[in-house]
Parts: C-alpha cells; structure tokens; sequence
C-alpha cells in the first residue's frame, strides 16, 4: 500500500493552491499539461468548498458580496481541511475564522452572524424528540414540581451577541433587501425546530436564562433561580407553556429525593 | 419489514428541490436513488421524506464520501452513520464509487481516480470487503469519470475495475456515461471497454449529462443524457443485459418532468432490449 499512499500524499498536495510544480509528478499528460489536469481537479475543489459554505452561510454571503465570500471561502479552506466525506460538516470553524480574518474586520458583527448560521444548520439536522406527555407532567403531584427536569429538544441553539444578529439576518434574506430597521442593541437568540422548520426568535433576559439553566439540566426549581424570583412568579408559567407549544420542550423527568 | 422489490425499470437521482413534487405527484418509477451522505443527519425534516419516499418507492442509497481508495484507514464515522441509515431505510441498492477522497484525515470531498495497479486493486478490495461485512450485504461500485491518468498505472480501467469487482466480491454499477467521457478524453474504445464487463457482475446502470470542457468532456450532471450515450447505453443492455436504470441529475436541477422524461426513454429502451432477449434475438 506504500505506493497508493505515497501517490495520494503527491497529489493532495499538488491540489494546494500554488503547487502547479509538484503536479507533474504523478500524472501523465497525454496531450495535456500535467498541470491542467490537477487544475481541473482544484476548480473542482474550489467550487465544492465555496458551494458548501454558501449554502450553510447565505447571510454571511450577501452581507459581504460573492466577491468578498468567494475570497474568504477560499482563506478558509486553506486554514480549515475538511475532515469528513460528509460536506454538512463542513464550516463548523467559519465564525471563529472570521473573527481572526483581517479583511473581514470592517464588519464587526460578520462572526455573530455566522454563528447563528450555523446554529441554523445545526438546529435543522440535530435528533428527532419528544413530544412532550403534557398529562404526564400535569400528573406531577405540587411537592414534587420544584424537582422537575424539564429536557429541551435537542434541535435548541442559543446565540447571544452584541449586535441585532437576528434583525440583520431577517433583513438580508429574500425578499428583504438587507435594510436595517430599528435600532441597534444586542440579541439573544434563541433557534429551534417546529415541525419541520428552523425558527429564530429573539429572547429577553429571563427566557435566556431560564432556556440555559434548562440547556444545563436544572431542576424547575433552581431554573426559578436563575431566571430571578421576581420574573419568575409572572412569567415561568407562560414562558414554559410557549417553549412546550413551540416543541422545544421534549421531555422531562423528577429529579430523585436529596438524601 | 421486508425491502421493496427492485423491479427491471428506470428511476431518477432525488434531490431536495424535488422532494415535494414526487411525494405529492408519485410519478411511476421503479426506484429512486439518493446520496447516502445529505441524510447522514441525526433528525430532521430531510430524514422525514426519506420515511416517505421509502413507502412510495424502492430505494437506493448512492454514498459519494465513503472514499474506498484511500490509503487511509476506513472512517468508523462515516461507516457508521452509512449503516445506521441502511439499517433504518433497508434500501433495494447500497453503492459507492471507484476513488479516493481523503488523505491523512483532509478530505477533498470530490471522486478522486485510483491508478490502475494490482495494488491499488487489492487495496480497494479488501475495504469493499471490509464494507460489505459491516453492512452484512453486497455494494455496487461505480466506475467514476475522469480527467487524468497517473504515471503508475499499469492495466487499462476496465481491467482496474474487472480486477476490483472479482477481488472483492461486490457488484458493478455501471454509469455509461463515465464510460464514454473517459473513453473521449482518454482516447481509448468504449465498446472495447463494454465487451470486457462480465455481465454476471453488473446490477445497475447510471445515465448521465456532460458537457464540453476545456480539454475534453465533463461528467456534469447538469444536462440531458447524449445521444452518443443513449446508443451506448442500448449497447450495454444487447452485451451485458437489462438492468435497473436511473437518470442522475445533481447541477442546475431541471424541472421534475425533464427528468421524468428522460426516465422514460430510459424506460422504454429496457423493455425494448428485454423483448428483444425474449424474442431471442439475443445472447
């Protein structure tokens, strides 16, 4: 098998940008340049990389311009191999490439967005759960609720940023032509599965709180403290009933007795 | 719950623009095939039409990312994830493709060629092997389309493939149109090629569109099946017999009726050939 590795090693590395040189050694030209041969198979490349990427980050894409996206897509498959025969891995490092690319600087906010991008794609594949036994849950005697553990379907994503990631994303997807309104602030957002879509949402405080603690397998009861007593006794009961409605609570269970 | 039958018919290549259309339409189709990898999730909606296009219709599941030629070890990943959906969708045909993709862990995500040596052969057999017993059932490996020849190789590819499908046991899906784009590019006979297959070992044929590229053909898939490839095709079915057929289409989708149009053409040169081997006029 020492010469069928050997000559996959030559040829992955004459597929890397600039190594024309190192193309002629394994190939027969036939006619052709040895080195439009592994072209081709770099285009090739090239494109299916760019494709991926554009499809998880359609956002990214028409907030930067093809042009910019296609030269990043680029920077980023040379910083990030692919490590999977499954392309929907692919792009899981973008946010935090953009972060570290000098030339996408001038839009602060581009990771956050790219991060709730791929949120989305995450959301959209995660496992199948629930629903949830609401009688079972109502059949919960009052002494024992406070040590329920509410369990969130597992298509939940939570993405909070300094900037509206959520407005500028609605406002850059068809047919919205990417005019911002309102004004800038911070989102937390908040992404799971209804049926067969991905929703967004933009959360308060609480909710996010109150989601995390969740996310972080609490008790109803110590989700009553992180999301604060006060907003708590007027909103837990709604807030719950919204994310059982929305199918991004999928199960629970009761906590056992504390010796 | 038993596999559907695979009947002697054409199918087509689903691809999610598609996917409302058929489950509303159920147009007749003896099967339909799909990339094993755009179902590799763990949920979801893409896997919900999979259950409900599996009811409609035979399935075959068309992996382009198991890369059997590579001098890597096999991905228990991507293995795995393969067996759990053949487990779940029992589908009529598992394929995969002659090539390599990965190297050290970097996958180029694209079907790479193998060169022609016996140990390139032995290689890839043994992992077709490897797969086989995994998934306790036969592949089909797909003679892939290509656009060089290394230095190394030592036979013609239709030995290379006869070498692989003898060594490992598996079965040959036979895309027609790869064979008449690497015959155009690589200057060799394509019925030379046609005459070498054992008929024994095919068990599906592939149709697909290329395009003229800058040196030679391309196998895009973007356009309709050549005429130079439908008479091969009606070659390969008076030489190697009739077999379930289907219509790939994967860039620049057309509307569904294109595809189905083309399907039936393929359909209609099926039952064709078959009565033609009933009539006896042929081997």
């Amino acid at each position: 098998m020492n010469g069928l590795a050997r000559l996959q090693r030559a040829f992955a590395v004459a597929l890397e940008e600039g190594r024309d040189a190192d193309a002629a050694l394994a190939v027969r030209g036939a006619g052709v340049a040895p080195e439009a041969r592994v072209a081709f198979y770099r285009e090739s490349l090239r494109i299916q990389r760019h494709d991926a990427l554009a499809a998880t980050y359609p956002v990214v894409r028409r907030l930067v311009g093809e042009a910019f996206f296609r030269a990043a897509a680029g920077r980023y498959a040379a910083a990030h191999p692919s490590r999977s025969g499954d392309l929907n891995l692919y792009g899981d490092a973008f946010a935090e490439f953009l972060a570290g690319d000098a030339p996408a600087r001038a839009l602060p906010y581009l990771p956050d967005v790219a991060r709730l991008e791929w949120a989305i794609h995450e959301s959209a594949r995660a496992a199948d759960a629930g629903p949830l036994d609401g009688a079972a849950l109502a059949a919960v005697p009052a002494e024992r609720q406070p040590a329920v553990r509410l369990a969130l379907h597992p298509s939940v994503r939570l993405v909070a940023s300094g900037h509206p990631i959520a407005a500028i994303r609605a406002a850059n997807l068809p047919p919205r032509d990417g005019t911002m309104r309102g004004h800038w602030h911070p989102e937390r957002v908040f992404v799971h599965r209804e049926a067969s879509a991905v929703r967004v949402r933009v959360v308060d405080a609480a909710e996010w709180a109150l989601v995390e603690a969740l996310r972080g397998g609490a008790t109803l009861e110590e989700a009553v403290q992180a999301m604060g007593e006060e907003a708590a006794r007027s909103r837990l009961a709604d807030t719950l009933a919204r994310l059982a409605a929305e199918g991004a609570i999928a199960g629970f269970s009761v906590a056992a007795d504390r010796a | 719950m038993a596999r559907a039958a695979l009947s002697l018919g054409a199918g087509i290549g689903l691809r999610e623009p598609h996917h409302d259309e058929v489950l509303a339409r159920r147009p007749a189709l003896a099967f339909v095939e799909v990339h094993s990898e755009n179902f590799f999730a763990d949920g979801g909606p893409a896997l919900a039409v999979l259950e409900r296009v599996r009811t409609l219709y035979p399935l075959s599941l068309h992996g382009v990312g198991l890369s059997l030629g590579s001098a890597d070890p096999l991905d228990e990943r991507h293995l795995a994830k393969l067996e759990g959906l053949v487990r779940r969708f029992e589908p009529a045909l598992v394929s995969e493709h002659l090539s390599w993709s990965s190297i050290d862990g970097r996958h180029a995500n694209d079907l790479l060629p193998l060169p022609h040596t016996l140990e390139a052969a032995a290689h890839v057999a043994g992992r077709i092997a490897a797969v086989q017993e995994r998934l306790g059932r036969r592949i089909l490996v797909e003679n892939v389309s290509r656009y060089l020849d290394f230095e190394d190789s030592r036979m013609p590819e239709w030995e290379f493939v006869m070498e692989v499908v003898r060594r490992s046991g598996c079965l040959l899906l036979l895309d027609v149109n790869n064979v008449h784009v690497n015959a155009a590019n690589h200057g060799f006979d394509a019925h030379r090629y046609l005459a070498a297959i054992d008929p024994a070992c095919v068990a599906q044929y592939h149709l697909g569109g290329h395009e003229a590229g800058a040196f030679g053909l391309v196998d895009t898939h973007a356009a309709k099946v050549a005429p130079a490839v439908w008479s091969l095709f009606r070659e390969s079915l008076a030489r190697i017999g009739p077999r379930p057929t289907l219509v790939e289409w994967d860039a620049a989708l057309p509307a569904l009726d294109v595809l189905l149009d083309e399907a039936c053409s393929a359909e209609a040169a099926l039952r064709e050939a078959s009565a033609a081997r009933a009539a006896g006029a042929l081997p």
